[in-house]
C-alpha cells in the first residue's frame, strides 16, 4: 500500500484547491470558487478527515533504493519524497501532495504563518534586489533563473526565554585641563554593577539543516500576530519541510541571542563614563516555552560559475535576502575607470584653480 | 595745527612746481657723481648695450652724491621707476648704483622682473665681491659689475629660483607643482573606499546574534545599579608656551617687486 496523501479538493468540481496568499483563502483552479478556512474545515469534517487528530502510522512503502513512495491524489502517479519533505508537487500533473504521515506526532506543527506574498511578488523582489548592483552578472536575473522560485514552509522552533544577568564593569571618567605649560589628565576609575532580568518571546531558530541559519536570520522578523493554528490546507500549492534539527540543539542559538541582548541592555544602562569595559558577566537562562511552527519563505537557488547562491524572501513581509555574485571583470574595469576618472578630475581641478602659478 | 597746515601746503607747492630732470634713457650710464672719465663712460655704454642685446634684459649704471632717500636701495628704486627702465612685460632689468652721498662707497645692485630670478642673493653677493676687488677704481668697479652680471646671465635662472616665477606684483612666487604622488595616492584610496562600498551591497546575509526584536514589552527589570569609586590617577605633560612669533626676517632682497642687495665698500 502506498502512502496516502492529503488533498483539498473543490467541493464543487473536485479539482485541487490551492491557498491564495493575497486573499488568504483557497481558490479552485478549475471553477474559480473561493473558500475560507472555516468552509474548508467544514467540508473536511463532513468527509471525516480530522486534520489535527493523531492518525495511525501508515505503512511506508519503500522502493528498491529505500526511498518513500507516495501516491498523487490527482493523477495517481507515484511521488518520491525525501525524508524531510512534508508537502511537494507531483512531477506529472503539478498538483500538490501533502504527505500526511510527515505531519503527525512530534512533526505536527502547532502553528503556521500562511504565505502573504505570491511567486510573482517574490520574482519582482528578486529583480529589485539585483538593481543598483553594478557588478551583478547580467544573466543572473534572467527569466529562466527566477522561474525556479519555490514557496516553502520552513520548520522553525520558537522559544520564550527568561534571562537573569549580572555584569561587573570598569568605568572611567576622564577630565583634562591646562594650567600654565602643562596639560593635566585626571582619570577616576569605578567598579560598576548591573543586575537585571528580561523576557523574550518567540525567538526563531530554523529547524532544517537544508537552509543555513544566517540566511533565515536575515529575513527576520516575522509578524507573529498572523500565526494561525496549523492546518495542512495552508500547505496546498507550496512545498513544506519537517524539522531535522532537534529542539535541544536549536535552543542554543536562541539562548545565546537572548543572553547577548540582556547584557547589551544592562550595558546601555551605564551612563556618564568615557569608557566602560565589561569584566565579568553571569547569566541564568531558562526556556519557558518552545513551539514548532512552519514559516513561509520563497526560496531560489541559482548556480553561477560552479557556486551555489541561495536567496530567501520572507513569505509574509517580502524581505528578500541573499548574497549576490560579483562579475570580476566588471568590478576590475569599474575600479580602473574610477581610479583614472578621479585622478584626471583632480588634475583638471588643479589646472582650473591656477595650478602652475602662471 | 596751523604749522602743520602750512607745512603740507608748502610741500604740495614744492612738488607741484618741481620737475624731475629728463634723461636720455638710451644711454644706460648715468655718472651724476662724476666718478668716471668720458672714455670709461663710453666703454661702459658699449658693454651695457652688448649685455642688453645678448640677454634682453635692461642694465643701468648709476652714481650719485645726492641721495635724499634714506637708503641707496630707495634711490635705486626711484631711479629705475621714474625713468621707466626695464624691458618686456615684466620690465626686466638690473641697476648698479654707487652712492657717494655719505662720503663712503655705498654700492647697491637692484633687480626687477626676471632679473630677480637670475640674480639671487648668492649671485648678488658674488657680484659685490667682484666689484669690491676694485674698490676705489670706479671704472673697474663698473666694469667688474658688467662682466660678473654677464657671466651669471649666461647661466640663466639661479638654481635657488628654478621653482619660482615673477608674479603680477613683481614678486617671486613659488611655482605650484602638481602633486602627482599625492593625487595618485588619494585616487587610489578613494577608489578602494568606493569599491568596498559597492561590493558590500552584494553581501546581505549576516548572522544574527541578538534578539532585541523579541524582548517582551515592560519585561526589562534592572534590579541593581551601583558604582563604587575605585581610585583616581592624574598625569601631566609639558606642552610649552604658545608658539613664539619667530620674528620676521626683513625681505629686503625681495619686496615690493624689486630684488637686490648692497654693501658699503
Amino acid at each position: 500500500m502506498k502512502n496516502a496523501t492529503l488533498d483539498h479538493k473543490c467541493p464543487n468540481c473536485d479539482a485541487i484547491l490551492k491557498f491564495q496568499p493575497h486573499g488568504q483563502n483557497w481558490q479552485c483552479e478549475y471553477c474559480r470558487s473561493v473558500f475560507t478556512r472555516e468552509e474548508i474545515e467544514a467540508v473536511e469534517a463532513k468527509k471525516g478527515h480530522t486534520i489535527n487528530e493523531e492518525t495511525k502510522p501508515v505503512e511506508v512503502e519503500k522502493n528498491e533504493e529505500g526511498i518513500d513512495i507516495y501516491t498523487c491524489p490527482n493523477c495517481g502517479a507515484e511521488i518520491v519524497a525525501d525524508e524531510e519533505t512534508s508537502a511537494t508537487f507531483c512531477v506529472y500533473c503539478g498538483s500538490t501532495a501533502i504527505l500526511k504521515n510527515r505531519l503527525v506526532g512530534e512533526f505536527n506543527p502547532s502553528k503556521v504563518i500562511p504565505f502573504h506574498k505570491t511567486k510573482e511578488d517574490a520574482q519582482e523582489a528578486f529583480i529589485k534586489v539585483g538593481k543598483g548592483k553594478p557588478f551583478l552578472p547580467k544573466s543572473f536575473t534572467a527569466k529562466e533563473n527566477i522561474a525556479k522560485m519555490k514557496g516553502v514552509y520552513i520548520p522553525f522552533w520558537l522559544y520564550d526565554i527568561e534571562v537573569s544577568s549580572s555584569i561587573t564593569a570598569e568605568g572611567k571618567k576622564i577630565r583634562t585641563w591646562r594650567s600654565g605649560d602643562y596639560q593635566y589628565t585626571k582619570t577616576d576609575t569605578y567598579d560598576i554593577y548591573r543586575d537585571g532580568n528580561m523576557q523574550f518571546e518567540k525567538i526563531p531558530v530554523d529547524g532544517s539543516t537544508r537552509f543555513y541559519d544566517e540566511l533565515m536570520n536575515s529575513i527576520e522578523p516575522f509578524d507573529y500576530q498572523e500565526l494561525q493554528t496549523f492546518s495542512p490546507s495552508y500547505l496546498s500549492g507550496f512545498y513544506a519541510e519537517k524539522y531535522d534539527v532537534e529542539s535541544s540543539v536549536a535552543e542554543k542559538d536562541a539562548r545565546e541571542r537572548a543572553e547577548n541582548s540582556t547584557v547589551d541592555t544592562l550595558r546601555e544602562s551605564i551612563h556618564g563614563f568615557q569608557s566602560v569595559d565589561i569584566e565579568k558577566k553571569e547569566n541564568q537562562v531558562s526556556v519557558t516555552k518552545q513551539e514548532y511552527v512552519l514559516l513561509p519563505v520563497w526560496m531560489l537557488n541559482i548556480e553561477y560559475h560552479g557556486k551555489r547562491y541561495m536567496f530567501a524572501m520572507n513569505g509574509q513581509t517580502g524581505e528578500m535576502i541573499g548574497d549576490l555574485p560579483i562579475d570580476k571583470k566588471k568590478a576590475a574595469l569599474t575600479a580602473i575607470l574610477l581610479f583614472v576618472g578621479i585622478f584626471l578630475g583632480l588634475c583638471l581641478l588643479w589646472f582650473f584653480m591656477g595650478g602652475g602659478g602662471r | 595745527m596751523k604749522k602743520r597746515y602750512f607745512f603740507f601746503l608748502f610741500l604740495s607747492f614744492f612738488f607741484l612746481f618741481s620737475k624731475v630732470e629728463a634723461i636720455d634713457t638710451s644711454l644706460k650710464v648715468y655718472d651724476d657723481a662724476d666718478l668716471l672719465t668720458d672714455a670709461e663712460e663710453i666703454s661702459l655704454q658699449e658693454k651695457v648695450k652688448d649685455f642688453i642685446n645678448t640677454y634682453e634684459m635692461d642694465m643701468i649704471l648709476v652714481s650719485t652724491r645726492d641721495n635724499d632717500f634714506s637708503t641707496p636701495r630707495e634711490y635705486a628704486i626711484w631711479f629705475f621707476t621714474t625713468y621707466h627702465f626695464g624691458i618686456g612685460d615684466k620690465e626686466d632689468g638690473i641697476l648698479f648704483l654707487i652712492d657717494r652721498s655719505s662720503g663712503y662707497n655705498d654700492v647697491y645692485i637692484l633687480t626687477h622682473g626676471e632679473a630677480i630670478r637670475v640674480y639671487d642673493d648668492a649671485r648678488i653677493d658674488g657680484m659685490l665681491d667682484d666689484v669690491e676687488v676694485y674698490k676705489g677704481n670706479y671704472g673697474k668697479m663698473y666694469e667688474a659689475f658688467v662682466e660678473s652680471a654677464s657671466s651669471y646671465a649666461a647661466l640663466g635662472v639661479a638654481p635657488s629660483n628654478r621653482d619660482t616665477y615673477v608674479n603680477e606684483e613683481g614678486n617671486l612666487s613659488p611655482i605650484r607643482k602638481m602633486p602627482w604622488l599625492g593625487y595618485l595616492f588619494f585616487s587610489l584610496v578613494l577608489t578602494i573606499v568606493i569599491m568596498i562600498f559597492l561590493l558590500s551591497k552584494h553581501k546581505m546575509v549576516k548572522k544574527e546574534t541578538r534578539a532585541k526584536e523579541y524582548i517582551v514589552q515592560n519585561s526589562i527589570h534592572i534590579t541593581r545599579q551601583t558604582q563604587n569609586f575605585r581610585h583616581t590617577h592624574t598625569t601631566s605633560h609639558y606642552i610649552g608656551s604658545s608658539s613664539s612669533s619667530g620674528g620676521h626676517v626683513g625681505g629686503s632682497s625681495h619686496s615690493g617687486g624689486f630684488g637686490g642687495g648692497g654693501r658699503r665698500m
